[in-house]
């Protein structure tokens, strides 16, 4: 192979994979940027919809966990209990419990209640399965089919980073000689929406890295869960023949909690998970500390504390895989930013969207033509 | 600079802008965001000058 042809070559393998990567993911990358559209404002949206109440000032300081749980059985149906509390920083005053009938392990299929964190008043609340957002939210993340529809989606990111590298390898030659930003008029229609898709292309080139990069690895997410729970909880929790701990015997989670907060004072627990589901053990209540720094703010430490003696059985940080699944998260929404930056995502995901569309249509219109020459990198036409 | 050279840079500008806002900017968020958004101002700066060509 000649120094010249190497070039060439590598650019036309970067055209194939550009078009037909491009092409295979266009009609579900187009339904992605539409529901994504809509999730970024999720919350505006559901309280629109009457999905979720409006924001209101705290009504006082909050409830402990073990006072707030009793509230909570106030929306309890026959046989549930519940088995976690969950708060965010972003609804301070709020707070999610979750019920489950007795047996039931996991925590995914639980019923979430929303709780005034200040009274413990329950609170109307569409449940996400049945809410509009939620529906688009299967639909985004895993094609109303869990965890192979949320790999499938991981693929769909592939094939769209893919499109997206090679894409600068296939146009950036083809902007020699033009000013950034040149749409030529008074060529061919073909030529025009050309220009305006490297154009576009360029402006949203790093975002679209960030979200196929994260849309990844959120797709890959759930098998990097069941691997921790599999492997890292275990160990934490050690024996997996242990005998659970009776209700009645159990510690309140109250004192756990004190456990787990003089275990790692410098963190919030955001997540409480009562003992026997599967992100705790048949003894242990399981607590997510969330950092308080910008920097850790998302990430959380894992503590186990027996729920016999109310000692503190074991803490962890998130292995580095989990680290880059959950920081995948805000980076994906762009919910971390505020009103701007939610502004900018929807921007650049109809950029996306244009140049999706605007790219199959290019191919389109070549092949409704009468057969022309492939294109060549350096002729800037 | 090359159109190459500049579209890497866009790229890695908002790249950089939009982890830096998540991971370190904090309350401080404007000059993070000003980076994330360095790319669409380009845009449109070509844009309209383009236009008034």
């Amino acid at each position: 192979m000649t120094g010249a042809a190497t070039p060439r070559r590598w650019f036309r393998v970067s055209l194939w994979l550009h078009r037909w990567t491009g092409l295979v993911a266009t009609p579900f990358f187009l339904l992605l940027c539409i529901t994504g559209s809509i999730l970024i404002f999720h919350l505006e949206v559901d309280r629109l919809l009457g999905d979720f109440p409006a924001e209101s000032a705290a009504a006082g300081p909050p409830m402990a966990p073990a006072a707030l749980a009793a509230a909570a059985m106030a929306a309890a149906r026959p046989g549930e209990t519940v088995q976690s509390l969950a708060f965010s920083s972003a609804l301070p005053d709020k707070a999610f419990a979750g019920f489950a009938l007795p047996g039931s392990h996991a925590l995914e299929a639980e019923r979430l209640v929303l709780l005034d964190r200040a009274t413990g008043q329950v609170l109307p609340f569409a449940d996400p399965e049945t809410s509009f957002t939620g529906f688009l939210f299967d639909l985004h993340a895993n094609w109303f089919l869990d965890v192979p529809g949320e790999i499938f989606g991981g693929v769909i990111a592939l094939l769209v980073l893919v499109a997206v590298v090679t894409g600068i390898i296939v146009h950036a030659p083809f902007l020699r000689g033009l000013a950034f930003g040149s749409i030529r008029h008074g060529h061919s229609e073909r030529r025009r929406q050309r220009d305006l898709h490297n154009f576009i292309g360029a402006i949203v080139t790093g975002w679209l890295i960030v979200v196929c990069l994260t849309g990844l690895a959120l797709g890959l997410g759930s098998l990097a869960l069941a691997r921790w729970q599999d492997t890292e909880l275990r160990a934490m929790a050690g024996s997996p023949t242990q005998a659970p701990v009776p209700v009645a015997a159990r510690v309140s989670v109250d004192v756990a909690l004190a456990t787990a907060q003089a275990a790692q004072p410098d963190r919030d627990a955001q997540f409480i998970i009562w003992p026997g589901t599967d992100f705790s053990s048949p003894r242990h209540y399981a607590f997510l500390m969330y950092g308080r720094q910008p920097y850790n703010e998302r990430l959380f430490d894992i503590v186990l504390v027996d729920a016999a003696t109310g000692k503190l059985a074991a803490a962890r940080p998130l292995p580095t895989y989990l680290q880059a699944v959950v920081l995948s998260g805000p980076l994906h929404f762009g919910d971390y930013g505020g009103l701007p930056l939610k502004l900018l995502w929807l921007a650049s995901a109809w950029g996306a969207l244009f140049i999706t569309a605007n790219g199959a249509w290019l191919w389109w219109a070549k092949r409704r033509r009468a057969p022309e020459a492939a294109p060549q990198p350096l002729a800037a036409e | 600079m090359t159109p190459l050279n500049r579209l890497l840079l866009m790229t890695v500008a908002t790249i950089a802008g939009l982890i830096g806002l998540m991971v370190l900017a904090g309350p401080a968020r404007l000059p993070f965001a000003l980076l994330a958004a360095t790319p669409f101002a380009v845009g449109i700066v070509a844009w309209t000058r383009q236009r008034r060509r």
